[in-house]
């Protein structure tokens, strides 16, 4: 039997209602911005936490899919605030957050090149170091192919999981926006990643945006529920993947009444479960 | 060396303030070498060990009473009574939850809840032992430890304003009023240093609960009910009913409660809420928006 857990982003106004719901909550992610970063009275409030339930910490602003190298001081802070609140893991984004000192308040996709694959596994080489345990890294999402790229996300992904010892947090919302966006197919590249790397799961939802060009896009906003497609992309992950995952739902705003939230883990829970019994019926 | 009894009246009084900061001090580190740290898990989830924590009995049962308005097992007769709504005693409710309950069969006032002495022995029965055993609250060696503190403190407090008091009414001054509003407000402080409600480790699991749960007094809609959870009993557990107001519990008169450690002695706050989890919008998370 496979004990996969499911549970979701934590945000302070939520924080009564996640304790209330313990016992529907396998875990909760915790984004260390702002106060999260600096205050060790955070710190030690979220090491309280960690000792209720389990915590994997999730950062947003390392940068490690960058060709310059990781800021050492936000990699100190980093360290501080892992030590302080022992998760049981952490993990960071495939992106780029800033280029010639100026930030850019997102998390960009890099240009998929074989110069941005050693550069990023040299930053999480290097953030491991620091921090004392490697990252899951995550895909992007991103409404623009990133320009200046060789190969495809799924070439560009796999070659970086081969060069580094990161394991994979596969954003399955983050799939299903970039093959909305480019008309590829999200549960080939699924099926093409190598599922023994991936260790945890994002859920979350989008809305439909139009470019300047008249495009119409698909953005990953976190704030709307769901799509079906991408329960359907949990399934496989749950047919596919051999050991346990743990699956996260991000909801970052626009929060409905708290049981809608819990309605949509147990969904999560569902559509894993499913495909965990396909998976046995084929082998 | 000079005999601090021979010092002049502002002289004495500088010593005697040193003198009580110098207690005081030693009083605290004492105290805090005395406790335990935290033993085990927190009760993180237990609107009820946390009420207890912050405000003892009386703000347990306030706490408990108002968790089962909000989930529908109790309501309000009127304005100053409430009684267990029928045919709901569901299974595996905590002691002290079925206790009031059951105290509430016919309509009962908000007060008598609080006031009834065998509810308060069965929510301290439920919660203290934790408490204790978790290092929140102090043990019999503790409170033993903290009885002695006191004792010492304020003799020692004492008996020197006493002796000066002694000299200088033997030399014939009277100005002692300074003196003796001093060893009041340090005999004060110590007092309530060294007898606390709580351990320091007590002291900071609430800072942690307030800091975890501080977003929600940001809240603009009221919280609970549907959902059928605690979520509005752990919030009022940590920050007291009063501490949200209308905004998070509807409350029929003469219902009152304080904003910390507990209402006076008829206090209850009704609860009506009509909504869960709902709360504004905007990304909390830094995401940018897009990608992550």
């Amino acid at each position: 039997m496979i004990h996969d857990r499911v549970g979701l982003t934590w945000h302070p106004q939520l924080a009564a209602a996640i304790l209330a719901a313990r016992d529907r909550i396998d875990l909760v992610e915790v984004i260390p911005e702002g106060t999260f970063l600096e205050s060790r009275g955070t710190h030690r409030a979220l090491r309280t936490l960690a000792r209720e339930m389990p915590v994997a910490i999730h950062g947003v602003s390392l940068g490690l899919a960058s060709t310059t190298a990781v800021d050492e001081r936000r990699l100190e802070q980093f360290a501080r605030l892992i030590d302080d609140v022992q998760p049981e893991c952490w993990s960071e984004h495939l992106a780029f957050v800033r280029a010639g000192g100026i930030e850019l308040g997102h998390l960009a996709a890099p240009a998929r090149t074989e110069t941005t694959i050693d550069a990023t596994s040299a930053n999480i080489e290097r953030a491991a170091r620091v921090i004392g345990a490697y990252p899951l890294v995550e895909n992007v999402a991103t409404i623009i192919d990133p320009p200046g790229s060789a190969l495809d996300e799924q070439t560009w992904l796999a070659r970086l999981l081969a060069a580094s010892r990161s394991d994979l947090l596969l954003d399955l919302h983050n799939l299903y926006a970039n093959a909305t966006n480019f008309g590829f197919d999200a549960a080939v590249v699924l099926r093409s990643l190598p599922a023994e790397r991936i260790r945890c799961i994002h859920l979350a939802g989008g809305t439909p945006v139009h470019a300047s060009t008249g495009e119409q896009r698909y953005l990953d906003d976190h704030l709307h529920d769901v799509p079906d497609p991408v329960y359907d992309l949990l399934e496989i992950v749950g047919e596919s993947v051999p050991h346990a995952v743990d699956v996260v739902l991000e909801r970052d705003g626009a929060f409905p009444p708290f049981n809608h939230l819990l309605a949509q883990l147990d969904r999560a829970r569902v559509a894993l479960a499913r495909g965990r019994d396909r998976g046995r019926v084929a082998s | 060396m000079t005999n601090p009894f021979d010092l002049r009246g502002p002289e004495f009084l500088v010593f005697y303030i040193a003198l009580g900061a110098l207690v005081t001090l030693a009083v605290a580190i004492m105290r805090r070498q005395a406790e335990p740290l935290a033993r085990t898990t927190a009760p993180l989830t237990d609107y009820l060990k946390i009420a207890y924590l912050r405000g003892g009995p009386s703000e347990a049962l306030r706490i408990a009473t108002v968790a089962l308005l909000d989930r529908g097992l109790m309501e309000m007769v009127d304005e100053h009574r409430l009684k267990a709504t029928p045919d709901k005693m569901p299974a595996g409710l905590p002691r002290t939850e079925q206790r009031v309950l059951e105290n509430c069969k016919t309509p009962t006032r908000a007060s008598a809840i609080v006031d009834d002495t065998s509810l308060r022995i069965t929510v301290q029965t439920e919660c203290e032992a934790h408490l204790v055993q978790a290092g929140l609250l102090p043990d019999e060696n503790v409170r033993t430890v903290h009885k002695g503190l006191v004792i010492g403190g304020l003799l020692l407090l004492g008996i020197v304003a006493l002796v000066k008091i002694m000299v200088a009414l033997g030399r014939g001054r009277t100005n002692i009023w300074f003196l003796i509003l001093a060893a009041t407000a340090f005999g004060f402080i110590v007092f309530r240093l060294a007898r606390p409600f709580r351990t320091a480790a007590g002291e900071a699991m609430l800072a942690d609960l307030r800091r975890l749960f501080s977003a929600a007094r940001h809240r603009t809609a009221p919280v609970g009910a549907p959902s059928g959870t605690n979520e509005a009993a752990l919030l009022a557990a940590v920050f007291g009913i009063g501490a949200f107001g209308e905004r998070l519990f509807r409350r029929p008169e003469p219902v009152r409660s304080s904003r910390s450690s507990g209402c006076g002695s008829g206090g209850f706050c009704g609860s009506g809420s009509s909504c869960g989890s709902a709360c504004g919008g905007g990304c909390g998370g830094g995401c940018g928006g897009c990608g992550s």
